[in-house]
C-alpha cells in the first residue's frame, strides 16, 4: 500500500516538474479525443435526423401490418381494425403517436396529363403533428379532417400534371375487390419536401376518402404506424406489440424492414464511417505513443540517476505507467469536456452547412436538413473515453519498458 | 552548406528523438494521402454509378419532350446522331418511351415503357447486370418485359408472371396485349424502381403503333471524354434537338454529389487537424527539449539567426525524408485499395439512393494532388512547429536558456 502511495505521489510530482512537456502530451490526447468525439457525434446526429424524418413521413418507428404485406403490398392484406391496435398501443410506454395509413397505387389524370402515383390515406390531425409533408406546404393548405374530396400532392407532380390548388384531378385505381374505380378529387394544397420520392410520386387524401375509394371498411388500414418518443424504445415496443398481436395474422415490424432501402444505405454509410473512425483512432494512438515515448527518452538522465541510487527497475516502470495513466485520465477528460461541449453546442444550435453544399440534400429520397445537429450520448462519451484511456495505457507500456533499459554511465555523463 | 551539414549531424545526435519525429511525420502524411484517396474514390464511384448504368454522360431529347412527355415529341434525326457518335467510338443507346397501365390479377399500376434494343443496351450500360432475379431481355422480340423492383412488388409479379397491358397507341387506338416478366431489376433509382417496364423496341413499336421513332439517345464515351466534350461533339448532328449532360438533366443527383463533396471536405479538415496536431506536438516537444542546447550555442557566440537557420534546415531534412517515406507508404496503401476495394457488403448489399446506384465495394482513387497536398501541409506544420520554440530560444538570454526546463 505504501509503495502504491509513493508511486502515485512520485508520478504526480514528476508530471508537474516539467509542465510544458506534460501539457503537450495532455493536449495531444485531449484534441484528438475532442475531434474524434465531434466527428462521431456529428455522424450520429445526421443518422438520427434522417431516420426521424423518414419514419415520421412513412409508417413510424414500428409498423403494424398484415403478415406478408411488406414483401408484396396489396390492398387485400389490410388491418381490419385500427381501433384494436390503438387500444393496445395507447397504453405502451414510448408510443407518442399512432398513424393509420391506407396505401395503394393509382393513376392521377388531369385534362393535359396523367401519372402513376402512390395514394396514401392519412389522418390529417395526426399528420399535422408528425409528418414533414404537412409542414412543407408551398401553396394552398394541408388536408383537414373534414375534407371529403381533398388531395395534396408534391411540387414535381403538380408541375407534371399542371395543377394548382382548387383544381380537380381524377384518380383511377383498382379497389380492394379488384374493380376499376374513378374518383374526382380537389387539390387543396401542394407540398415541397425536396424529396424526390415524395414530391413526384405521392398524393395524400384523408383516410376516410381512401377507404371509400379502395372500398375498405370504416376502421381498416393497410398499415398502422407507431411513432415513438425515442428510437431507443423500438425493441421494447416491438416485443410487446408482437406479443399482443400473436394469432391475429398481424405483425409489428421495425422501420428497418419497412424502409429497407434507407436501412441499407445507413449500414453501408456506417461501414465507411467505421473505417474512418478506425483511422482516426490509429492516428490518435500513434500520437499518444510519440509524445509519451519522446518525453521518456528526454528523461534518460533522470532515470539513470534514480536507477543509480538504487530504485528497482520495476518501480521506475510502474511510475511511468502511472504517469501515462494520469496523463490519460486528464487528457481524455479534457478531450471529452471540450469535444462534448462543442458537440453539445451544435446539438442545440445546429451547424448550418448550406453555404457549403448549396441546397437541401436528399438521401434515398429523404431530405437531410442542411443544419446538422450533433448527437452526444452518454454511451458515446463512455466508449470513446474508455477507448482512448485504454489506448494510452497500452501505448504507454513500451515507453515504460524503455525507461529502465538504459546504459547508466553514458546516460549520467550526457547532458 | 555548412548549415545543412550541422543540421544533418544534429539529427543523428539524438536518434531516438529524430526517429520518433520522422515516424510521426511519415505516418501522418501516409494516413492523409490514404484518407484523401478514399474520399475521392467514394465520390468518383458515385459519379460513375450515375453515368455507367443507363443514364450515360449525355442525352439527346426533343426539347418539347422534357415539359410535355408526349409520345409525339420524338428525336428528329436519330440516325445522324448515331453515326456521329459511332465515328468517334462513343457508345449510344436509343430509347422510346410510352405510358401505360399494367395489371396482374387484382393489382395494377401505371408504368413507363422503355422500348430498347437489348443488344445496344447491353454494350452501352449496366442495366443488364443490375438484375434482382431472372434475365435481361433476349435479343429477339417476344413480348417479354423487365420490371423495376418496386413496380414488381406492387404488381406482385415474379419471373414468368403474365401481365395485361393497356396503352394508348400513337394512332389513337387502344393497344391491348399480354407481356411475360423475364426479369426484375435491382434498385436503380426511385423513379425507375416504381415505374419502369423495359421491352424490346420492336415490341414497343407494335404495341404503340410507332415504329422507328425515339425519344432519347443516351451517349457515353466511357471515360475518354468529359460529358461537356461529348455534348459539344454531338451538338452539330443533333439539329434542333436538345443535348444535355447528366448534371443538367439530373440537378438533384448532381447536388447530392456536390454535398457529398462538402461532407468529405469537413471530414478531410478534421483528419488534417488531427494529423497536423500530432506532428506539431511531437515537434514542439522535441524542440522545447533542446532549449538548453540553444542556450549553449548562444553562449559560445552563435547568432540567433543562425540558430533559426539550423532548426529550419533540420525541419527541411526531416520533411524531405518523411514526405518521401510517407508519400511512398501512403501512395502504396492507396494504390492497393484502388486495386482491392474495401468490401462493405458485410453491412449491406448494393443499393440505390436518389437515383445513384451504389455498390458495396469501396475503392480508393490516387491522384497527384492527393499526394502533393498532404505533403505540403505536413511541411508547413513542421516548419511552424519547429521554428516557434526555436525563435523563442534564439531570443532568450543564454543563461536563462541554459537552465530552461
Amino acid at each position: 500500500m505504501g509503495t502504491l502511495r509513493m508511486l502515485v505521489i512520485l508520478a504526480w510530482r514528476s508530471l508537474w516538474r516539467n509542465k510544458r512537456r506534460t501539457l503537450i502530451t495532455v493536449s495531444s490526447i485531449a484534441f484528438g479525443t475532442a475531434l474524434a468525439l465531434f466527428l462521431i457525434s456529428w455522424a450520429d446526429g445526421m443518422y438520427r435526423k434522417l431516420i426521424d424524418s423518414a419514419v415520421r413521413m412513412n409508417a413510424g418507428h414500428v409498423t403494424v401490418e398484415r403478415r406478408g404485406y411488406n414483401l408484396a403490398p396489396s390492398l387485400s392484406l389490410y388491418v381490419p381494425s385500427v381501433e384494436r391496435i390503438r387500444t393496445v398501443a395507447r397504453d405502451l410506454d414510448g408510443v407518442s403517436r399512432i398513424k393509420p395509413l391506407v396505401t395503394g397505387q393509382a393513376m392521377v389524370a388531369t385534362g393535359s396529363a396523367s401519372a402513376g402515383v402512390g395514394l396514401v390515406g392519412v389522418d390529417p390531425a395526426v399528420e399535422k403533428e408528425v409528418s414533414p409533408i404537412a409542414r412543407s406546404i408551398k401553396a394552398g393548405r394541408y388536408l383537414e379532417p373534414g375534407d371529403a374530396r381533398g388531395v395534396v400532392l408534391g411540387l414535381t407532380l403538380a408541375k407534371r400534371l399542371d395543377v394548382e390548388p382548387g383544381m380537380k384531378v381524377v384518380v383511377t385505381c383498382n379497389d380492394s375487390t379488384g374493380e376499376l374505380v374513378n374518383e374526382m378529387l380537389v387539390v387543396t394544397g401542394i407540398f415541397g419536401t425536396g424529396m424526390e420520392e415524395a414530391d413526384g410520386f405521392l398524393i395524400q387524401v384523408p383516410i376516410a376518402a381512401a377507404r371509400r375509394i379502395f372500398r375498405l371498411g370504416p376502421d381498416a388500414a393497410t398499415q398502422v404506424g407507431l411513432v415513438l418518443t425515442s428510437p431507443d424504445r423500438q425493441g421494447d415496443v416491438l416485443e410487446r406489440m408482437n406479443a399482443s398481436l400473436a394469432g391475429t395474422g398481424l405483425v409489428a415490424l421495425p422501420w428497418q424492414e419497412v424502409l429497407s432501402d434507407l436501412a441499407s444505405f445507413m449500414s453501408v454509410d456506417k461501414g465507411s464511417n467505421y473505417v474512418f473512425q478506425g483511422i482516426i483512432i490509429f492516428l490518435l494512438s500513434f500520437t499518444i505513443l510519440n509524445t509519451i515515448l519522446m518525453s521518456v527518452l528526454e528523461r534518460t538522465r533522470e532515470f539513470a540517476t534514480l536507477l543509480a541510487i538504487g530504485t528497482a527497475p520495476i518501480l521506475l516502470r510502474l511510475q511511468i505507467v502511472m504517469e501515462s495513466a494520469m496523463i490519460g485520465i486528464i487528457g481524455t477528460g479534457l478531450g471529452l469536456a471540450i469535444g462534448g461541449g462543442i458537440s453539445l453546442y451544435f446539438e442545440i444550435h445546429g451547424l448550418d452547412i448550406s453555404p457549403l453544399i448549396g441546397k437541401n440534400l436528399s438521401v434515398t429520397g429523404f431530405t437531410v436538413d442542411p443544419v446538422l445537429r450533433n448527437e452526444v450520448s452518454v454511451r458515446l462519451l463512455s466508449w470513446l473515453g474508455s477507448l482512448v484511456f485504454g489506448l494510452t495505457l497500452i501505448v504507454g507500456l513500451y515507453p515504460a519498458y524503455r525507461s529502465a533499459r538504459i546504459n547508466l554511465p553514458d546516460a549520467l555523463r550526457s547532458r | 552548406m555548412i548549415t545543412l551539414r550541422v543540421a544533418w549531424r544534429n539529427l543523428w545526435r539524438n536518434r531516438g528523438r529524430t526517429g520518433i519525429t520522422l515516424a510521426a511525420m511519415s505516418l501522418s502524411t501516409a494516413v492523409m494521402i490514404l484518407t484523401y484517396a478514399l474520399m475521392l474514390g467514394m465520390i468518383t464511384d458515385m459519379e460513375k454509378s450515375v453515368v455507367e448504368v443507363f443514364t450515360g454522360q449525355v442525352q439527346v431529347h426533343n426539347p418539347a419532350y422534357a415539359s410535355e412527355h408526349s409520345l409525339y415529341d420524338t428525336i428528329s434525326r436519330p440516325q445522324a446522331i448515331l453515326d456521329k457518335a459511332r465515328s468517334s467510338g462513343i457508345a449510344a443507346s436509343v430509347r422510346a418511351f410510352g405510358f401505360g397501365l399494367v395489371s396482374s390479377g387484382p393489382n395494377s399500376a401505371g408504368v413507363q415503357f422503355w422500348g430498347v434494343n437489348p443488344q445496344a443496351e447491353r454494350s452501352f450500360g449496366k442495366l443488364d447486370e443490375a438484375l434482382l432475379e431472372g434475365g435481361f431481355l433476349p435479343d429477339a422480340p417476344g413480348m417479354r418485359v423487365v420490371l423495376g423492383r418496386k413496380l414488381a412488388r406492387t404488381l406482385g409479379a415474379k419471373v414468368g408472371t403474365e401481365l395485361v397491358v393497356v396503352v394508348q397507341a400513337a394512332d389513337g387506338s387502344l393497344g391491348n396485349d399480354l407481356l411475360h416478366v423475364c426479369g426484375i431489376l435491382k434498385g436503380v433509382g426511385e423513379n425507375l424502381d416504381r415505374s419502369l417496364a423495359l421491352i424490346h423496341e420492336q415490341d414497343f413499336a407494335a404495341l404503340f403503333v410507332f415504329p422507328g421513332r425515339y425519344h432519347e439517345i443516351a451517349l457515353n464515351s466511357h471515360g475518354r471524354m468529359t460529358p461537356e466534350e461529348v455534348a459539344s461533339f454531338i451538338k452539330g448532328a443533333a439539329g434542333t434537338d436538345e443535348v444535355k449532360t447528366w448534371r443538367q438533366l439530373m440537378p438533384g443527383v448532381s447536388d447530392m454529389l456536390n454535398s457529398f463533396d462538402g461532407f468529405s471536405l469537413i471530414f478531410e479538415v478534421v483528419f488534417f487537424l488531427i494529423a497536423g496536431l500530432g506532428v506539431m506536438n511531437t515537434l514542439l516537444m522535441s524542440t522545447y527539449e533542446r532549449i538548453p542546447e540553444f542556450g549553449l550555442l548562444k553562449a559560445i557566440g552563435t547568432t540567433p539567426w543562425r540558430i533559426l537557420r539550423e532548426v529550419s534546415a533540420e525541419a527541411l531534412i526531416l520533411g524531405i525524408f518523411s514526405s518521401s517515406l510517407g508519400g511512398v507508404l501512403g501512395a502504396c496503401a492507396a494504390w492497393y485499395l484502388s486495386r482491392n476495394p474495401i468490401d462493405l457488403s458485410g453491412f449491406a448489399e448494393g443499393f440505390s439512393t436518389s437515383g445513384v446506384m451504389m455498390s458495396a465495394q469501396w475503392g480508393a482513387q490516387l491522384t497527384i494532388a492527393g499526394i502533393v497536398w498532404p505533403i505540403v501541409f505536413m511541411w508547413l506544420v513542421s516548419v511552424v512547429a519547429a521554428l516557434y520554440p526555436a525563435a523563442k530560444a534564439a531570443r532568450l538570454d543564454p543563461v536563462r536558456a541554459l537552465t530552461h526546463v
